[in-house]
């Protein structure tokens, strides 16, 4: 696991990268007057190892995309409790964005990751005994919805990781590319964890002509207008709350059960697992109603939302 | 074998796409089997010049980059059945644009029996202007009676003398062609705007068409509609001429002068 | 009226904006065809000397001139006042 730089005649410094023990508070909701309490509660059996101790906030079991304004709260309140929270553990791309907007870095896990350490985590005193912190890290895109199971298997069908790596798990490769730290999570052998919810993009901004956005394993949101010319595409579901002007992509590898949905419908396109149709003229029905697409068998069908 | 005419100004906003559009429709309306390309990568136009926005399912890059094929690509334009429209994409930037890739385009539109292949010129002299009068065998530039334009077609002029596919083989040369846009007898006669003549003497080549100053240029391209087939408009009388030009005709300039001064006309015309 | 717009026709602006674009495209003209290598001859000149002077980046000029018939490349470089030579 690690790979500590060879060494030089008089080397300045190491770049290692390996486990070390990190605390990891994973939250129920985000309430943080409730989080400071239970929080001083438990310290109150080990205060002199919790103090000023690194955490990372698991937010998993969040069933939407916390507003950043709730999790800098929440993480107000461990720091009041004498912690000092580095960083947010990974749960899709929805935290991502979140830790961008935080200034925290995402600390991901390896999948691979020994099955027997498990330093730190473990004087974690009165934490239960059941999944350890760091399942629901990964096991945020095992999804319990049946139209996203199917998805992870299309999209593990459709990649090259080894087979071992179940569609519960792909993020975790993700992951790893990326891996900022390696906090010592406990082995990636829970699949049982399927607490997350699908994670989702959430795009604010307007996509305006020219852009695209693509949620890769993932729903997208967008909760702006997409113009003409601009490109929404989800291996999910795609929903825009605002105009469609542009196009818009469902089920990008394959999903057949992904859905478009729209606020205001003006769609120049519009695909579900490849199968397009192309609006030179928006039947007046549709044209500036919510309208939902979905696939049926090889038929685009498309209808309007709440009448 | 198709003709490839390259429509292009360096300089933005003189009305290169206005003017691909009605030559292609000009050279279509005469039976001629046209293809008109938009190498504006990323900055597409032609497309809502060409009233086919809506229609647009894969573009230029998708076709050099083998996502779709070439006959997919081409929108057929409803009012012309010989003439087909390739999108730029919006979403790519200009360097998915690849000197083979076009090649292969052109090439493969000289197989199925295109006549002439336009091509509409982005702005600037970066990569997509320098890839859209590549393979060129004709140029038509386009250039207003304005300082920054004619200097921007000098230069213009300068890259197709020396930057072609033609001039870095040597032997023969890309044959160009200057258009006048946005030309108003008025202000020329009134010494506020210079001449046909006074353009063709700077930049030292023949004119090929003079488009007078209008607003049908602008009702046509709030329409979708080329403004060659606005019939009736003098714009349209001026790109037609400007087609049989190309084809070889001889025509006298029109609408070089203000109306009503026939005398006139016959003296600062042609 | 017709006459008056004869005698107006090339006075103002219209004379004065082709006069200026006269001069500009011709001085633009005589510069093409040369500079498109100089630029980079000009660096790897630099990089040359560079190895052995160390010269400040503006002190080497480059010029091609023209006079009928024959070109002339001209280069000059100022060397600062006491070369030290650098290692390599």
């Amino acid at each position: 696991m690690l790979n500590p730089t060879e060494a030089r005649p008089d080397p300045a410094l190491d770049v290692r990268f390996g486990p070390v023990g990190l605390v990891q508070v994973r939250v129920h909701r985000l309430d943080p007057e409730s989080v400071l309490a239970e929080l001083h509660a438990r310290i109150a059996a080990a205060p002199r190892f919790f103090d000023r101790t690194a955490v990372a906030l698991d937010l998993s079991l969040m069933t939407e995309a916390p507003p950043a304004e709730a999790v800098a709260a929440v993480l107000a309140a461990i720091r009041r409790a004498g912690l000092v929270p580095i960083g947010l553990t990974h749960a899709g791309i929805a935290i991502d964005v979140l830790a961008r907007t935080l200034d925290l870095p995402v600390l991901t896990q390896f999948r691979s990751a020994s099955k027997s350490k498990r330093a730190g985590v473990a004087a974690v005193p009165g934490d239960a005994p059941a999944p350890g912190p760091a399942d629901a890290v990964g096991g945020g895109e095992a999804a319990p919805a049946e139209g996203f199971a199917s998805r992870a298997q299309a999209t593990t069908a459709s990649n090259d990781d080894p087979p071992s790596a179940t569609g519960a798990y792909r993020p975790l490769t993700d992951a790893t590319q990326r891996a900022a730290a390696e906090p010592d999570a406990p082995p990636a052998a829970e699949p049982a964890v399927v607490a997350a919810p699908p994670p989702t993009l959430l795009h604010v901004q307007p996509v305006r002509s020219g852009q695209r956005v693509y949620a890769r394993h993932r729903d997208l949101v967008v909760t702006a207008t997409v113009g003409a010319g601009a490109e929404v595409m989800a291996d999910g579901c795609v929903h825009v709350y605002g105009a469609l002007r542009g196009r818009a992509m469902a089920g990008a590898r394959g999903d057949a059960n992904a859905r478009v949905f729209c606020q205001e419908f003006r769609a120049e396109l519009v695909s579900i697992a490849g199968v397009f149709r192309v609006f030179e003229t928006i039947p007046p029905e549709l044209a500036g109603h919510p309208v939902q697409a979905w696939l049926d068998g090889e038929n685009l069908r498309f209808a309007r939302i709440g009448g | 074998m198709s003709e490839i005419i390259v429509v292009t100004s360096g300089k933005g906003g003189v009305g290169k796409t206005t003017t691909s559009a009605s030559l292609a429709c000009g050279l279509a309306r005469k039976g001629k089997k046209v293809a008109v390309i938009d190498f504006d990568i990323g900055l597409r136009n032609l497309d809502l010049v060409m009233g086919c926005e809506r229609r647009v399912v894969y573009d230029f890059v998708n076709v050099i980059q083998g996502d779709c094929t070439l006959k997919q690509a081409l929108i057929r334009d409803k009012r012309l059945e010989n003439l087909s429209v390739l999108a730029a994409s919006q979403t790519r930037d200009k360097d998915a644009l690849t000197s083979e890739g076009v090649k292969k385009v052109l090439d493969e539109l000289a197989a199925d029996g295109f006549d002439y292949v336009i091509c509409d010129s982005p702005a600037g002299i970066e990569k997509g202007a320098h890839l859209a009068m590549y393979y060129a065998d004709r140029a038509v530039v386009v250039v207003n009676p304005e300082v920054s334009s004619v200097r921007d077609s000098d230069r213009i002029l300068g890259l197709l003398a020396s930057k072609t596919a033609k001039a870095e083989a040597g032997g023969s040369r890309v044959q160009e062609h200057l258009l006048l846009t946005r030309y108003s007898p008025r202000r020329v006669a009134a010494g506020e705007m210079m001449s046909v003549e006074d353009v063709k003497e700077i930049l030292g080549l023949d004119v090929i068409g003079v488009i007078p100053e209008s607003p049908d240029v602008l009702s046509a391209s709030n329409a979708g509609t080329p403004v060659i087939l606005n019939d009736g408009s003098d714009v349209a009388a001026a790109y037609e001429d400007a087609v049989s030009r190309l084809l070889g005709e001889q025509r006298p300039l029109r609408f070089v002068t203000e109306p009503r001064k026939g005398f006139f006309a016959r003296m600062f015309g042609g | 009226m017709g006459l008056l717009d004869l005698f107006r026709r090339s006075t103002p602006s219209a004379s004065v904006a082709k006069e200026r674009l006269r001069i500009i495209v011709a001085q633009e003209r005589s510069q093409r065809g040369g500079p498109d290598y100089l630029p980079l001859l000009r660096r790897e000149l630099l990089e040359v000397i560079r190895k052995y002077v160390n010269v400040d980046p503006d002190a080497i000029q480059i010029n091609l001139e023209r006079e009928e018939g024959q070109e002339v490349l001209e280069f000059s470089v100022a060397l600062p006042e006491k070369p030290r030579p650098q290692g390599a």
